[in-house]
């Protein structure tokens, strides 16, 4: 009985996996195909050969090393400011009191379930006026307009989750205020700021809606931007494509497999306080 | 001391500015620039852009596409979060009860949610494609069509493959939502009902989806939004066709601004899902703003 039951847990378990990880497998496995195999009748599950010509046409003969650069410095930059800015505002939020402050937060509230779509024409005839469309700032700043509300949202709880009494001690010993904020706050916040870091990261890494409006030239390109062009051109070439999918996926899933921890549990905060 | 109370006093708000001049320039202005734009005729094709009032309203609400884009992105929206939040249910329930594999289960549920929207994409029309998708081939060798379905190509499957690579893909924060919540179940509860010889349906239904509600509120409003907002998934497979049978209000909006350059039109309907995700978390927002207050 016991015996039966184990059994269907692991059948069960197996069917899961397969689901998930399937889809997965198969882009992996496509990319490494050689050309002539990724269109063999039946598919062959198992590559009979190990071939990395996709990876080194993409890394050679495309754009590909291009769009990752910019995708990275597009990230971290925008991971970078969005940290700094709303844990400033949120100090301010959690340490003080002044007027304005339930208007700051609708505000906050409010921008967090704007649709990206009554940003989009706006921010593109801005930015064309300010002729910074194909730059790096257009990007950068929208992207961080667009996470701001909510990191300064999640960032205030975990501020406010911190004892005052840590600055009255730190006021005493001469701390200024920014001080307390830089060498007592923050490092207590740690892992408040990775959870938030980590879905900034996630969210603008893959972002194609800006990156592929406001970019139009390939020195400026983002990787996900990238590859939507790649797709949408006719004739797709499944094994480049998929050799960059995987290009695509693994600094993901790199820093997935790193935070993993982090990551769930600021998603739960929320959840589970009750 | 005059200048030093001003000076203490100000400090709150010199640490918020950075973040309002970011808000106000990126996100306000613009808004408020949307509406402007919506109330003139501004398409790229004429130099002049004359102002005609709420003509653009008038003219999509009376639109038989807005009509079905409006169908289509219920339908999409509402399906997909139900069977998001089955699924994450179903899975949530399975996970918390087990005890080794628990850690393993989590991160091999969480995986679709962290893949990148364009990769997700581009892997699920890959094994869609109609002529050489390993999906259709295994239906094939399973005896269980005959002939390749054209998943994302014929008007009438599109629109339930998509909710379907949406489902999978989007499941995993249901799953982790509500997983979270059934380990706040103080355990005694349970083992309590089930020395009283409650079944595992009584439990869940009475002890653990009780328990749940709260978070199932909230992460159906959340999710509500995400799945209406969802861009990525249908732009790089289908681009709402064919014959328009995806076109969601995201997707519509940006053709009617990027494809059809009628940049006037689309603010107007960019507006028009405001007011739509508006109503949908307004209870959401009050119930928030009414915590802050506290």
């Amino acid at each position: 009985m016991k015996g039966i039951r184990l059994g269907s847990h692991m059948l069960l378990f197996i069917a899961i996996a397969a689901v998930i990880l399937f889809p997965l497998y198969w882009l992996l496995v496509t990319s490494v195909k050689p050309s002539a195999e990724i269109f063999a009748v039946p598919p062959t599950l198992f590559p009979n050969q190990i071939s990395w010509d996709h990876y080194r046409s993409v890394f050679r003969y495309s754009e590909i090393p291009v769009y990752f650069m910019n995708s990275v410095l597009i990230t971290a930059i925008t991971v970078f400011i969005v940290l700094a800015v709303a844990s400033l505002a949120a100090y301010s939020m959690t340490r003080y009191k002044f007027k304005g402050k339930l208007t700051y937060f609708t505000v906050i509230l409010f921008a967090q379930v704007m649709p990206l779509t009554t940003l989009i024409v706006p921010l593109y005839i801005l930015w064309g006026k300010l002729e910074l469309l194909n730059s790096y700032t257009s990007i950068i700043l929208t992207y961080c307009a667009i996470l701001l509300p909510m990191a300064i949202w999640l960032l205030t709880g975990y501020f406010k989750g911190i004892p005052k009494d840590i600055d009255e001690a730190a006021t005493i010993d001469g701390c200024s205020s920014f001080g307390i904020l830089v060498r007592m706050i923050l490092p207590l916040a740690q892992s408040g700021l990775v959870a938030v870091g980590l879905t900034v990261c996630i969210t603008v890494w893959q972002e194609i809606m800006i990156a592929m409006t406001f970019v139009s030239s390939d020195a400026m390109r983002t990787l996900p931007a990238g590859i939507n062009t790649f797709i949408t051109k006719s004739g797709i070439q499944w094994g480049p494509l998929t050799a960059s999918g995987i290009v695509t996926t693994l600094p993901v899933l790199i820093i997935f497999i790193i935070f993993q921890k982090a990551l769930v549990k600021g998603l739960t905060a929320g959840a589970t306080k009750g | 001391m005059i200048r030093k109370r001003f000076f203490r006093n100000s400090v709150p708000y010199m640490y918020l500015l950075p973040s309002v001049v970011i808000i106000a320039s990126l996100l306000t202005y613009p808004l408020l620039y949307n509406l402007y734009v919506s109330v003139h005729r501004w398409q790229l094709s004429r130099p002049d852009k004359p102002f005609i009032g709420f003509d653009n309203f008038t003219s999509i609400l009376s639109d038989e596409v807005f009509r079905s884009v409006l169908w289509t992105t219920v339908i999409w929206t509402f399906i997909g979060v139900t069977l998001q939040m089955l699924i994450g249910l179903l899975g949530a329930l399975y996970v918390d009860e087990r005890r080794r594999s628990k850690g393993a289960l989590r991160s091999l549920l969480l995986l679709p949610w962290v893949l990148p929207g364009v990769v997700t994409a581009l892997m699920w029309s890959w094994m869609l494609q109609s002529d050489m998708g390993i999906l259709n081939d295994l239906l094939k060798t399973l005896h269980l069509s005959k002939e390749n379905i054209s998943w994302l190509g014929s008007d009438q499957m599109a629109l339930g493959t998509l909710i379907f690579v949406n489902t999978w893909k989007a499941f995993p924060f249901w799953f982790l939502m509500l997983l979270a919540g059934l380990q706040d179940i103080p355990n005694d509860q349970v083992e309590a009902a089930k020395i009283d010889g409650a079944r595992w349906l009584g439990i869940v239904s009475f002890i653990k989806l009780p328990h749940l509600k709260p978070i199932i509120g909230a992460t159906g409003v959340i999710t509500t939004i995400w799945t209406l907002n969802y861009f990525d998934l249908i732009w790089v497979t289908t681009k709402g066709g064919p014959m328009d049978s995806t076109s969601t209000l995201p997707i519509y909006t940006y053709r009617l601004a990027f494809e059809f350059f009628d940049f006037g039109k689309s603010s107007a309907m960019a507006l028009v899902s405001l007011v739509i995700i508006g109503i949908v978390c307004l209870p959401y927002m009050r119930s928030m703003l009414k915590s802050i207050k506290e």
